[in-house]
């Protein structure tokens, strides 16, 4: 149970430096990045996804406009912000620090 | 056939059976009340809904199909529950901000649940499932619960089938995380109502003497949200309050019933043992054992449904857990309504019994009668029968030896007749379901009289048959007596004597140890 938690903090934490990611390359609606998310083994629900686009939106980092779509009610496709841009420059880093940081760990003897 | 609703997710209209509106609902308002607090979270909610309806037009197509259970289901895998992306969401952003930033002190406690712990389970998980929840230790409360049963003659064994039946098995991770509660140091349920309470009081004194620093908007926001909370404490502590009253009131009804049930059969079966021993119930004798145990279980169930629907209410209060509630009140009021149908259905056939009637007659000769006839029982018969256990109405059950035998007095008359012979006429009657199992049940009635010398000697009772029923069977012995004649009514008839016409008007009792001739106007007392 407990190693549980850590793995489902470990995943939160970045979860929100992932959507940064996958909105950096092109414009999505939640299921396309859903769909990224997934493949990846990030999360399993779409559920998780909507209160960490509102929270980054609400943060300022991302922004969003509505499509009509043929299916169904119009989309609400996000893109990053100069803001969010900036933010994702940040993180970037911070993660290649903590990867290489692991790394070092592991492998000093 | 299913009935169909029409919804509107989202500005998309989707036609929805029932059941799947149902669940739809129930679904949507777990979500809700999960983002309901949060920052925005009225957009999340819209997204989501979005997402929905997104689903359903894809799945329906253009031929506007039925959305079905089946697509609600994929639905809410697809999207996971509150309890799953909580597992993402402890101890997050927002929670620290409700912390800090909610100055009155409150947090968001994470509901405990019951579930069934089905990892360490001995019949259905329900006492392990309990011991998360009460934080005490699993064997602990298997003890506690085995000597509820043993205090309770029996009564918390349906509680536990009722948990049992109700309450689900934790699943997911995060409902195991929710039954053993990690999140909240809660220790039993008497301190988390005591916290409930003291945090009502802190909100209300806090909302005081926010009142005076009103000024701010933040403040506004905040004591609204605090009258909230307290609303939600209040029903918190209430519903946690009715429910112990309810499960309470539940279980010691049920073993009052069960205590009532055992007694009323005792007190049928067992009391008359202070007069005599006997094996048998009473209403053995009017009614076949098979309908006696349908009446009793279609009363059992009719008067315990409700019981035990009262001590499911009361579990579901007083612990918190997910079931489907529509279901278990429905079963149960079908379960109910077919006990009443049995009961009526018995009862209407134990009046039936009853409602024919029919009697045989048998006229006997005496012959070799000089003059006087002397009357009399014959006291030898029968004297092996120890004295009446019950009388009831003219049912006399006696014991012969460990035997129960159904008797009854026969009624003793004399007529006149026009013959020169005396006559001795028998007539049996009974009721029965119809004529022909009267008439069956009056000629299994049996009666035997022998005369010697000048003496008739009666039966001092009638007897049915061993496996007979009682169904108010009667048996009237009446002798023709031609003018002239003399008859010798002795002591002992006393017990059988009804109703003989005389000259002089004396009633039955005193028309015993006397002799009475036969006169053209009647019977009349000789000198």
């Amino acid at each position: 149970m407990k190693s549980e938690n850590t793995k489902a903090q470990m995943r939160k934490g970045i979860l929100e430096y992932c959507i940064l990611e996958i909105l950096s390359k092109r414009k999505a609606y939640a299921p396309n990045i859903i769909e990224e998310m997934k493949k990846a083994r990030m999360i399993v629900v779409e559920g998780t996804l909507y209160p960490l686009l509102t929270r980054l939106k609400n943060a300022g980092m991302l922004s969003y406009r509505w499509e009509e779509s043929l299916q169904g009610p119009p989309r609400k496709y996000y893109e990053l912000t100069p803001d969010g841009e900036k933010v994702l420059a940040e993180l970037k880093m911070s993660w290649n620090e903590l990867v290489n940081g692991v790394e070092t760990i592991r492998k000093s003897s | 056939m299913k009935k169909t609703l029409t919804i509107n997710i989202s500005g998309t209209v989707f036609h929805i059976d029932e059941d799947a509106y149902d669940q739809l609902k129930n679904y949507l308002s777990k979500i809700s009340d999960h983002f309901r607090k949060e920052e925005g979270g009225h957009e999340i909610i819209n997204d989501i809904e979005a997402r929905i309806s997104e689903i359903f037009s894809q799945k329906t197509g253009t031929t506007n199909e039925v959305v079905t259970v089946t697509m609600v289901n994929e639905i809410i895998q697809i999207m996971g529950l509150p309890e799953d992306f909580e597992a993402f969401d402890e101890d997050n952003s927002f929670e620290q901000e409700m912390k800090t930033h909610n100055t009155s002190g409150g947090y968001v406690r994470q509901n405990k649940r019951l579930y069934r712990d089905t990892e360490s389970m001995v019949f259905g998980g329900v006492c392990s499932g309990l011991s998360h929840y009460l934080k005490m230790d699993k064997i602990l409360v298997r003890i506690l619960f085995i000597i509820l049963i043993v205090v309770t003659s029996g009564a918390a064994i349906p509680a536990y089938i009722i948990l049992w039946i109700a309450v689900p098995k934790a699943r997911t991770t995060s409902q195991r995380l929710e039954m053993k509660g990690e999140e909240i140091n809660v220790g039993s349920i008497g301190k988390s109502v005591k916290e409930d309470f003291s945090e009502m009081k802190d909100h209300s004194d806090k909302y005081k003497n926010s009142k005076e620093f009103t000024k701010e908007k933040e403040y506004d926001r905040q004591t609204v949200q605090n009258r909230h909370y307290d609303g939600e404490k209040t029903v918190n502590v209430f519903t946690k309050i009715l429910g112990a009253i309810f499960l309470f009131i539940g279980i010691v009804s049920l073993v009052g019933l069960l205590v009532g049930a055992m007694a009323t059969t005792r007190l049928m079966s067992f009391l008359p043992n202070f007069f005599g021993n006997s094996t048998g119930l009473f209403i053995n004798h009017f009614y076949s054992g098979s309908f006696v145990t349908t009446l009793v279980i279609s009363i059992f169930i009719i008067a315990g449904i409700p019981l035990l629907l009262l001590i499911y209410a009361g579990t579901k209060m007083l612990f918190n857990y997910v079931a489907n509630s529509r279901n278990v009140i429905l079963s149960a009021l079908g379960v109910w309504i077919i006990g009443i149908i049995i009961a009526t259905g018995s009862i209407l056939g134990a009046i039936d019994v009853f409602s024919a009637e029919a009697s045989i007659s048998d006229k006997s000769i005496i012959t070799n009668i000089p003059d006087t006839l002397f009357i009399q029982i014959d006291s030898l018969k029968f004297n092996d029968l120890s004295e009446t256990k019950y009388e009831f109405n003219q049912l006399m059950i006696m014991m012969k030896g460990d035997e129960e035998v159904l008797v009854s007095r026969p009624k003793f008359t004399i007529e006149p007749t026009n013959e020169k012979t005396i006559a001795l006429k028998i007539k049996k009657t009974s009721r029965g379901n119809n004529y022909r199992e009267a008439k069956k049940n009056a000629e299994e009635i049996s009666f035997q009289f022998v005369q010697n010398g000048s003496t008739l000697l009666f039966d001092p009772f009638f007897t049915i048959n061993e496996q007979g029923k009682w169904r108010s069977q009667g048996l009237k012995i009446i002798l023709e007596i031609p003018e002239g004649k003399v008859v010798y009514l002795n002591n002992n008839l006393l017990p059988v004597i009804h109703d003989i016409k005389n000259t002089t008007n004396t009633w039955d009792g005193d028309m015993i140890g006397q002799f009475w001739t036969m006169k053209p106007e009647g019977l009349t007392l000789s000198k």
